[in-house]
């Protein structure tokens, strides 16, 4: 069975918690991303912010040029760990309604929900287009 | 910024993969041309809209790689007129939750795929609008 390790993307692309959402809109046009980490004054990943997330934000009246991405993101990430295969990653998409996981090398936690500890360190990213590739095999 | 028309920056090269064709084929084209979704097609008439969220949906449901597209693809698909503003389709995708709007001329929001589209406004077109960027509209 195909394994999360062999379809993710190593590394996570991250924006400061007090960066705009104008240039997190900036970033993700530059790394052709869906979303990115965000990161605190230590480099530590305190959540996650996403294309729709900054669409979202601009169709409720928010400026891209003053709001900080702190005020839009969502504060945990979804994790799942690399030796877990390519259908369960499918199986918590659906269900969590998400088009993107955290990967990381320990045991994760009771629930996907990544805490502080989880979010320290990630493997990389697993996306939705990942699952194509895999698919596409 | 968000205030330019749909039809400035729209794009007008649409992929399309035929219903009866494998989802691993499909899937081949959408890897390949670095896509999240493309049209279905019944010959020449568009029938439906195969996306990413479809293929992970069809894993989570145990369908081998050789399930055709017709079995997983929606027949209906998301609209917005070339007229709209960005910002309009930027409402149109927060509201039905999608990342990608077909450009057919009097369509708002979820329409029955019936006639070939003028082309796709994605949110990544929208993310390079408020990021100061040109659209890339072809």
């Amino acid at each position: 069975m195909a394994k999360v390790k062999e379809y993710m993307t190593r590394g996570v692309y991250t924006v400061d918690r007090r960066a705009t959402l104008k240039e997190v809109a900036r970033a993700i046009a530059k790394y052709r991303v869906s979303g990115l980490a965000v990161v605190d004054e230590e480099g530590e990943i305190v959540g996650v912010v996403s294309d729709t997330d900054v669409l979202r934000a601009i169709t409720e009246g928010k400026e891209p040029e003053r709001t900080r991405v702190e005020e839009v993101m969502t504060p945990f990430a979804l994790i799942i760990e690399e030796e877990a295969s390519m259908e369960e990653a499918a199986r918590m998409m659906v269900h969590e309604k998400v088009h993107r996981l955290f990967v990381v090398r320990e045991e994760k936690p009771e629930h996907p929900s990544l805490s502080k500890q989880y979010l320290l360190r990630p493997a990389g990213v697993l996306t939705s287009s990942d699952i194509v590739a895999y698919i596409a095999e | 910024m968000l205030e330019m028309r749909v039809v400035e920056c729209l794009r007008r090269s649409i992929i399309t993969v035929e219903k009866g064709m494998s989802i691993r084929d499909a899937a081949r084209v959408m890897k390949n041309c670095g896509i999240s979704g493309v049209l279905v097609m019944e010959g020449s008439k568009p029938v439906g809209v195969l996306s990413d969220t479809d293929l992970v949906k069809a894993l989570y449901r145990g369908l081998g790689k050789d399930a055709r597209v017709e079995e997983v693809m929606s027949r209906k698909f998301f609209c917005v007129d070339p007229s709209a503003t960005l910002m309009e389709a930027a409402r149109i995708m927060t509201e039905c939750g999608v990342s990608r709007l077909f450009v057919v001329r009097g369509a708002r929001g979820e329409t029955e795929v019936r006639e070939m589209p003028e082309g796709i406004i994605s949110v990544s077109d929208i993310m390079a609008a408020v990021a100061g960027d040109s659209c890339e509209g072809c």
